[in-house]
């Protein structure tokens, strides 16, 4: 199951993280600004800032202060000193990020409690307010006379700051007070307050411009396009290997229909056709497969019923039952037509009593007469070209024979091939049971049952066997020993002329995929062929 | 099946795992840079240059109608109690010229390294313009919320000259009154000189001192005061005078060569007693005492500051008095 679906997952998964990789340098781009706030707590009006905190994200950092109604001031000194100002006032310390919009804070009370402030008050107690500026030129005139008065107000409420000589900048206004700040070695913090009747801690603003990098976006891309690489080779892979006789056959019938057929033949081609054109890959796979289920029933197995079931589950989402029937029906009478110059299938330890619409590819030894064993160069040219109705997803065997991976050489030496194929029914036999294995069923089942499709359609050259790179039955998997397929057949295939059969074949792939026709000699056999098939 | 299976699911781990470490990306923590051992100076040249700056403002918005009440801002201590004093005067005779011209711009600045209050900073200002000796500023931050403010004001005593100090961007370490290392302690200094003040060369003391203008001058001032009091009354009268380390006024700065810069504020109180006739006083006297006759005390409070310069121990160097400002802020009598 898995490893059926393992391609899919490929090519979605490299979609997602492709998707991924471009959303998060386009829709989840930071953005080049870092803004955190820290909202007013109700701990005095002052709002200080942690050493550290203002070049925590960018080394130049607009800090903003803003509570309404209010004149706000908002100054920038040494940690140490920002701190001990702070400190005879419940104030609010901003200690870092809490996430990227917010400011962590933490409140903390008047440390130093109207001592420093009333021996402040006792030294410098003047009858009169004092109108004198300050050195600060963001200062106001009124300051100092708002900070003396400010040192005999009571607790909790902090004077205006402005006055005081330590602060490096500065800045006050209605509402809001903001200053940029660059960082300088040192350790330096932020305080605003807030005056006013009644002030509350003002809102603190932060915001670092800060250069913007898209880290995941390459490596994203990279590894979403080779997921989606390695899921589209796998699934190109997979057809190469499933190509099915019945499907190119109702390919070719589209181009042209043997005149050889009969009427129930051609309605079955016909009915093939439209299956194989009206319907997605999905429906076809699971109408064949729930198709393929009856001899699972019959079969002895655990796994029986749960494919039952499945296929119970799948069939709900098909089309209505008549056209379900009217595919197999046709099939069936399309095989029992052509399968007429066959001798009888050879005794099956799995029997399958269904009407299969889309042959298996078969591992059949393709019986023919050229005697080069490569591959044609246009063979391997017309197998990764999968189409559409190569719907069978069914697995060819494992074969013993390893030296053809191409699904289509028509060179190959077909006695040669019947004779080896033949001489190890052991090997065969070393392929998984379908019960054995859940996770390829059909195609372990289908792989046992080659021998009877084989023998079922012996007109039909089937693609020389082929060993599936992906997909294929691991040798450790339980291996249920079979009676030696009945690849027999398999000469009295060849004295069918399956040469003719291969070259119509191939060339029915190459007009459906828009090739051009064989050239010379080839097409010339291809023409033959059909006279021949539409005299049969 | 296994092999292929492990690799797969292998495959899709790493990818969630990629996915999900790219969304949980760190929040930056606060990475300041580590307090130093030695605080920073309390003030880099520019701020003192803009606390200067505020100081002048007030002093001359001051200065303009000898109102004293602008000088809370920027004054405080012997400094504020000197030119409340001399506004008085000046305003009583009309005379700009009793009052200190004090100066704004600075030779030198000594800013101290310092996180804790009360903090002082020291300016050597430039000359000023009726070609004094410049004057040595002290500004003091009581507490984290007062601004700097000219405490006190001493000036540079011909001769002498200033110990090397640090920069200020490099800033003096401040000491505590007892300091050790030195030749004495600065509190041991300012009590020690007031001694030598009070009993001249006969005091233990006046061997660690070097000769000073200041102290020359408190001699002939207390002798000349003596010297007229007996030609015009005889015994009738009787001059005693006493100087007095104010309490907690004092500012010590280490410098370079070991030493030590003190500042220290001192009050000199000058009394007189008559058993007999009266004193008759003018001008500025006259001003401050708000009559011009006493018939049977007078007392005179000096607001004085001294700057020492204290050698390191084991020097063989003798403590100097750099600067000094001895100003009647009160006169009392009757």
């Amino acid at each position: 199951m898995l490893k059926r679906f393992l391609p899919a997952v490929f090519v979605l998964l490299g979609l997602l993280v492709v998707g991924l990789g471009i959303a998060s340098a386009t829709l989840w781009k930071p953005s080049p600004t870092v803004r955190a706030v820290a909202t007013p707590v109700d701990a005095g009006n002052v709002v200080i800032t942690a050493p550290g905190v203002l070049d925590l994200v960018g080394s130049e950092v607009t800090v903003r202060a803003s509570a309404p109604g209010s004149r706000v001031v908002l100054v920038i000194g040494r940690d140490s000193d920002v701190a001990a100002w702070a400190a005879a006032s419940p104030h609010v310390l901003v200690t870092g990020l809490s996430s990227w919009t917010r400011l962590a804070t933490d409140s903390a009370p008047a440390s130093v409690p109207q001592a420093s402030a009333s021996a402040s008050a006792a030294d410098t107690a003047s009858p009169t307010p004092s109108t004198a500026p300050t050195p600060s030129t963001a200062a106001d005139g009124g300051a100092s006379a708002a900070a003396t008065a400010g040192s005999a107000t009571s607790a909790g409420v902090a004077p205006d700051p402005s006055s005081s000589d330590m602060w490096l900048v500065q800045s006050d206004g209605k509402d809001a007070a903001t200053l940029t700040w660059a960082a300088r070695p040192g350790r330096w913090s932020a305080l605003a307050v807030s005056l006013g009747t009644s002030p509350t801690a003002p809102e603190l603003e932060l915001s670092w411009p800060h250069s913007v990098t898209t880290p995941w976006s390459a490596p994203a891309m990279g590894v979403g396009g080779a997921l989606l690489l390695l899921g589209l080779g796998l699934l190109a892979l997979m057809r190469v290997r499933t190509r099915s006789p019945a499907v190119v056959e109702a390919w070719r019938s589209g181009v042209r229909i043997p005149a050889g057929i009969g009427a129930e033949s051609a309605a079955a081609v016909t009915a093939a056709a439209a299956l194989s054109g009206g319907l997605t890959r999905r429906e076809m796979r699971e109408r064949e497969r729930a198709r393929e289920e009856a001899p699972t029933v019959v079969s002895p197995g655990p796994f029986a019923r749960l494919r039952a079931s499945l296929v119970t589950w799948a069939l709900r989402f098909l089309p209505p039952a008549a056209e379900r029937v009217a595919v197999p029906t046709a099939t069936s009478a399309m095989r029992a037509t052509r399968s007429t110059p066959m001798p009888a299938p050879a005794p099956n330890p799995m029997p399958n009593p269904m009407p299969n619409p889309m042959p298996n590819p078969m591992p059949t030894p393709n019986p023919m007469p050229t005697p080069n064993p490569m591959p044609t160069p246009r063979g391997p040219a017309t197998a990764p070209t999968p189409g559409p109705a190569a719907a069978g997803w069914s697995r060819v065997p494992p074969q013993t024979r390893e030296p053809n991976p191409t699904g289509w050489t028509p060179g190959a030496p077909a006695a040669q091939e019947a004779a080896s194929h033949s001489e190890q029914p052991g090997s065969r036999a070393q392929q998984p049971a379908p019960q054995g294995e859940n996770s390829t069923p059909i195609s372990g089942r289908r792989a046992a049952q080659s021998g009877l499709h084989a023998a079922g359609r012996p007109a039909m050259p089937a693609p020389p066997p082929t060993a599936p790179r992906w997909g294929a039955p691991p040798p450790d998997s339980p291996a249920i020993p079979l009676p030696p397929a009945p690849v027999a057949p398999a000469p009295g295939a060849a004295a069918h002329d399956p040469q003719a059969a291969g070259s119509t074949r191939a060339d029915a792939w190459r007009r459906a995929w828009g090739f051009p026709g064989i050239p010379d000699g080839t097409d010339n056999a291809t023409e033959d062929v059909t006279d021949k098939e539409e005299g049969r | 099946m296994s092999i292929r299976r492990r690799l797969t699911s292998a495959a899709i781990v790493g990818i969630v795992g990629l996915l999900l470490a790219s969304c949980a990306a760190g929040l930056p923590l606060a990475h300041p840079d580590p307090a130093p051992a030695v605080p920073p100076p309390a003030l880099d040249a520019k701020q003192v240059s803009a606390v200067l700056a505020g100081l002048g403002a007030v002093l001359k918005v001051a200065d303009a109608t000898n109102d004293p009440a602008p000088l809370a801002a920027r004054l405080s201590g012997p400094a504020l109690a000197s030119r409340t004093a001399e506004y008085l005067v000046s305003a009583k005779l009309a005379d700009p010229s009793v009052r200190t011209e004090l100066p704004v711009g600075s030779q030198t600045v000594i800013s101290p390294d310092t996180n804790t209050w009360p903090r002082a900073v020291v300016v050597v200002t430039e000359q000023p313009q009726n070609l004094q000796s410049p004057r040595v500023l002290t500004l003091v931050q009581d507490d984290p919320r007062s601004p700097y403010r000219l405490w006190g004001w001493a000036r540079l005593l011909p001769g002498s000259k200033m110990p090397p100090t640090a920069a200020p961007a490099a800033g003096s370490k401040p000491l505590p009154p007892d300091a050790p290392g030195l030749v004495l302690t600065p509190e041991e200094v300012v009590a020690q000189y007031a001694d030598v003040l009070a009993k001249g060369d006969v005091s233990t003391f006046a061997p660690s001192f070097a000769p000073d203008v200041f102290h020359k001058q408190i001699e002939t001032t207390l002798a000349a005061t003596k010297n007229g009091l007996t030609q015009g009354l005889g015994t009738a009268a009787a001059v005693t005078e006493t100087y007095q380390p104010g309490p907690g006024e004092l500012y010590s700065f280490s410098t370079l060569d070991g030493g030590a810069l003190v500042i220290a504020g001192m009050t000199t109180t000058t009394s007189l007693t008559l058993s007999g006739g009266k004193i008759e006083f003018q001008n500025d006297v006259a001003a401050l005492l708000g009559t011009t006759t006493v018939s049977s005390s007078a007392v005179f409070v000096w607001s004085d500051v001294l700057v020492f310069s204290v050698p390191p121990k084991g020097s063989s160097e003798l403590i100097q008095v750099l600067a000094a400002e001895h100003v009647r802020t009160a006169i009392t009598g009757s």
